[in-house]
């Protein structure tokens, strides 16, 4: 019997140029259908749904753009949802290296599995993943799920070993994680490349307190940002240098 | 039953019966009497009516009579007041009819008619009376115009004005008339040749006390003083321009608007010029001290002063727009030892003498950092000062009179940190509301020459631009029609030798410029004292723009350049080559450098859009209902719904055809990621090859 290759995943959203996505990248981002998270404060909710009801693009259409602008793009992000959730994210990230674009991975980190055979594959160039919170009982608040502490840990080590240019995304929700949980996570995170802190979707609880933050426990990794506030770098590779005139 | 269907007029005319206009007579003498009253006036005019049937059945009734009928309805009906105001309305009609047949009859000239029409000549500040013989002779003096056909035009202009029943008239417009008369006999002459400069006295109200908006103005609202100046001043030069300088032909096209010569009112200067600190060291630039000492471009604070005065005074001499180049390289060595402090105020020393004026041209100031590698570090340092006093803008005029800055992208950029620090500098002053320009430099070349400059591929480059007209492409294709494509390439033809025809009347004004014992212009184009010119008038560019390219395209074929439609982006890059070839043999044949280039500036634009709106406003508001004008340059429309990527995909095919053309990115401040967002940006678009410069803006 043929096996065949498994289909590939659902695209709901294609933005095709990104500066922010992978800062000092020019990239365009795919957005893929389904999530096992309910977080709160998900900036995509209507990514969440595993099914595809809200209609999605063709992947030929998504690909073919992708191909057009191969020229003026430095990187593809795979975005979500959970792109590992789908068998034909390895098929995709294939697809697109093959225009000679490199791919960013973006997950919330409950499939180390899945990102363990993603990133032996060498395709991947940087794995931007997101962590919510302590690894303690409010993960499971600040993700609207049960979720499987081990994952995200056993995740969190692998990006640590792996080459590439992997990022952590700490998201804040002031209501449910402390200012101590914080500097937690970031010690959880210590060798990491590159964190990023960022404020919740209200703005809370503002730039100054995530600086305070980073501030505080930026040393722990090698470059430390505040969303939105570029040029400004705590941890400790960049400390020293910063931009604003 | 029979209705009175048609009207004998006075003059013998016999038109159809109008029963409104009854309703309207009896509705205003009842007016006079009392409250108007629509039921009465109707009865009453029905009643007119009727009694005209019953009255003129077999014959056609004189207005004459059918005002008797309302006048003996309104009184039969009691309404003796209306009726009374009815007669006395027709009496007075009656009155002023008569004085009107009484004059056009003392009018009609007649061949003993000695009355005297005084002519005005405000110009030469007299008056004479009109002869005949005269005009006559000043019409055939340049030999253009047969004496006969002379002789037949002023009489018919003295005819014309006998017959106005003017007795005094200005000289202007009995040019006007003896125009007019040669235009309906085909005679090709021109007499705008002979017409002085002619103020409009709106024109000088509006420059003197202008109300809203345009140009700079004082505080109470009224331009400045000098400012009213320089535009009076200019208003009269661009009328000796079309009148004297260019030929006829030219001119016409101009003011139709099929072309657009620019700076009409600097006929004598170039259109764009470069100017480096070198120069002025060197005592080649006008402001320079004349004789350099020794030891004076030691002092980096001199040159500045000198540089400064340079600008400024090309600033005045020159149609769009100065550059000042290899700053930071011509200071490194003047600066190597300097401390940050000392930089920092020199920087600052800088940028106040290169602003521009109220009312002048901005100065575009080079701050790439380029030099040899002993003395990267001090220019890329001095780039860097400049750029934190022009992002602090302390102690400096406004933001519309800095500088404009300029950073080359080179793949040497991104080699050394210093140099990547000028660029992440530069990208946080556009997310600080500047805009900045990058011209971006593939390979090892050296710093890119401004813009309008071109490109140098002669031993010595060219750094002036010495004039452009721009070519109103959209008018071509709305009167060539859709898909005609190849009649739309023929009508460039002739726009084409109309531009080239102008830039050779202004290259002899020029040469005369240069060659003249006095002026401003002089020294910079002869070299003073065996000096080499500063600007080789053989050597300068002269630029062929172009402008609504995305309109053309949308008229010749019905898709805009940034729609998906693979027609429409073939179409205008076939346009594009076409021109930029044809503007190369224009070149050749007329012994000039020629170069196609995208004319980006939106007042460009918006008259040729206007003119075109004069030209035929119901078919361009069939093309163009709600926009206000053409989309400047070769640029896919601003508003256009497309991202980045795709706007340079289609610009960029289009740029490879130009000499100059300049790819304008917006970005909303919070999506760049910040400056090393366009830094990433500009990177890619160098390794692309996507444009020659990029000018970054935030909304
Ligand atoms: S993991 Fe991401 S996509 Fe899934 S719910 Fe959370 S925020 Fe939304």
């Amino acid at each position: 019997m043929v096996r065949r290759a498994p289909p590939l995943p659902p695209v709901r959203g294609l933005q095709p140029m990104s500066l922010t996505a992978w800062e000092g990248r020019v990239t365009a981002v795919l957005q893929i259908q389904g999530c096992n998270f309910h977080c709160p404060d998900c900036p995509v909710p209507h990514l969440i749904a595993t099914s595809v009801e809200g209609g999605s693009i063709p992947i030929e259409s998504a690909l073919e753009a992708l191909y057009r602008r191969r020229r003026w793009l430095d990187a593809v992000v795979i975005a979500g949802g959970e792109p590992t959730l789908h068998e034909g994210t390895r098929e995709l990230v294939r697809l697109v290296r093959e225009f000679g674009l490199r791919v960013r991975l973006h997950t919330n980190g409950s499939n180390p599995l899945a990102l363990r055979e993603l990133l032996d594959t060498g395709e991947l160039a940087s794995v931007s993943m997101t962590v919510r919170g302590p690894l303690d009982p409010t993960y499971a608040v600040a993700v609207g799920a049960r979720v499987r502490l081990a994952n995200v840990y056993e995740c969190v080590e692998l990006l640590l070993r792996a080459p590439g240019e992997h990022e952590f995304r700490v998201p804040w929700l002031p209501q449910v994680v402390e200012h101590d949980q914080m500097v937690a996570v970031l010690r959880m995170l210590a060798g990491a490349r590159r964190v990023v802190l960022e404020p919740a979707r209200d703005g809370s609880p503002g730039v100054r307190t995530l600086q305070q933050v980073g501030r505080a426990a930026g040393t722990y990794v090698e470059s430390c940002v505040v969303a939105a506030r570029p040029g400004q770098d705590f941890g400790a590779r960049g400390r020293s240098r910063s931009v604003s005139p | 039953m029979r209705r009175v269907a048609l009207v004998r007029r006075r003059d013998g005319e016999t038109v159809a019966f109008e029963q409104q206009r009854v309703r309207d007579a009896v509705e205003r003498a009842l007016l006079a009497t009392g409250g108007p009253d629509r039921g009465l006036s109707e009865h009453v005019a029905a009643m007119v009516e009727l009694f005209l049937d019953k009255t003129y059945f077999d014959e056609i009734p004189t207005t004459d009579q059918v005002e008797d009928m309302v006048e003996k309805v309104l009184m039969d009906t009691g309404h003796a007041e209306a009726a009374k105001a009815f007669i006395l309305h027709r009496e007075r009609r009656r009155r002023m009819r008569e004085a009107r047949e009484a004059r056009d009859a003392r009018l009609q000239p007649t061949l003993f008619d000695n009355r005297v029409v005084v002519v005005d000549d405000a110009v030469e500040g007299r008056a004479a009376a009109f002869s005949r013989e005269r005009l006559a002779r000043t019409l055939s003096a340049d030999g253009s115009v047969t004496r006969a056909l002379a002789d037949d035009v002023a009489a018919a202009v003295e005819m014309r004005l006998r017959a106005g029943g003017v007795a005094r008239a200005p000289a202007a417009l009995v040019r006007a008339l003896a125009e007019a008369e040669l235009l309906e006999r085909s005679a090709a002459l021109d007499l705008r040749r002979r017409g002085g400069a002619v103020l409009a006295p709106e024109r000088l109200a509006a420059a003197l006390y202008r109300k809203g908006t345009g140009g700079p103005a004082a505080p109470g609202g009224a331009p400045f003083p000098a400012v009213a100046a320089t535009e009076l001043g200019g208003a009269a030069l661009r009328c000796h321009a079309l009148g004297e300088l260019l030929p006829a032909d030219v001119a016409r096209a101009h003011q139709d608007g099929d072309v657009h010569v620019h700076g009409l009112s600097l006929p004598a200067a170039l259109f764009s010029a470069s100017l480096s600190p070198r120069d002025v060291a060197e005592g080649n630039a006008p402001g320079a001290a004349s004789r350099v000492p020794a030891d004076a471009a030691r002092s980096a604070r001199r040159l500045t002063a000198m540089l400064g005065r340079s600008a400024r005074f090309l600033g005045a001499a020159v149609i769009d727009g100065v550059a000042v180049v290899d700053v930071p390289d011509a200071y490194a060595p003047l600066l190597a030892s300097a401390d940050r402090d000392a930089l920092a105020e020199e920087a600052w020393h800088l940028l106040l003498e290169c602003s521009a004026d109220v009312g002048g041209r901005r100065v575009a100031l080079d701050l790439s950092p380029v030099a040899d590698a002993g003395e990267e570090t001090a220019s890329a340092a001095f780039a860097t000062a400049l750029l934190r006093a022009h992002g602090r803008r302390e102690g400096l005029p406004g933001a519309d009179l800095l500088p404009l800055p300029v950073v080359t992208v080179s793949d040497r950029a991104f080699e050394s940190d210093a140099a990547r620090d000028v660029l992440r500098l530069a990208a946080d002053a556009v997310l600080r509301g500047s805009t900045v320009v990058f011209p971006l430099v593939r390979g090892a070349a050296p710093a890119a020459s401004p813009r309008d400059v071109r490109r140098g591929a002669s031993a010595r480059p060219a750094r002036a631009c010495a004039g452009r007209i721009t070519l109103n492409l959209p008018r071509l294709a709305r009167r060539v029609g859709r898909g005609r494509i190849e009649g739309f390439l023929r009508a460039c033809d002739r726009l084409v030798d109309l531009a080239a025809a102008g830039h050779q009347a202004r290259r002899e004004l020029l040469a005369q410029v240069a060659g003249a014992s006095g002026g401003c212009l002089a020294p910079l184009l002869r070299g003073p004292r065996g000096r080499t010119p500063l600007y080789d008038l053989a050597d300068a560019t002269w630029s062929f723009g172009v402008t609504g390219l995305n309109e053309t395209a949308q008229l010749l074929c019905g898709f805009e350049l940034h729609d998906d439609d693979e027609g429409a982006a073939r179409l205008a890059r076939r346009i594009a080559s076409y021109l930029a070839l044809r503007v190369r043999e224009a070149g050749a044949a007329g012994d000039f450098h020629a170069t196609l280039d995208s004319d980006d500036d939106a007042d460009t634009a918006q008259r040729l859009f206007a003119a075109d709106r004069l030209d035929a406003p119901a078919a361009m508001s069939d093309h163009f209902p709600d926009r206000s004008s053409y989309s400047p340059g070769v640029a896919v429309r601003e508003d256009a719904p497309v991202d980045l990527l795709a706007r340079i995909d289609h610009e960029e095919a289009l740029h490879a055809n130009l000499a100059t053309a300049t790819l304008r990115v917006r970005l909303a401040a919070g999506d760049t990621g910040g400056p090393d967002g366009i830094v990433a940006l500009l990177r890619k678009l160098l390794r692309a090859g996507a444009a020659e410069r990029v000018e970054v803006a935030t909304w």
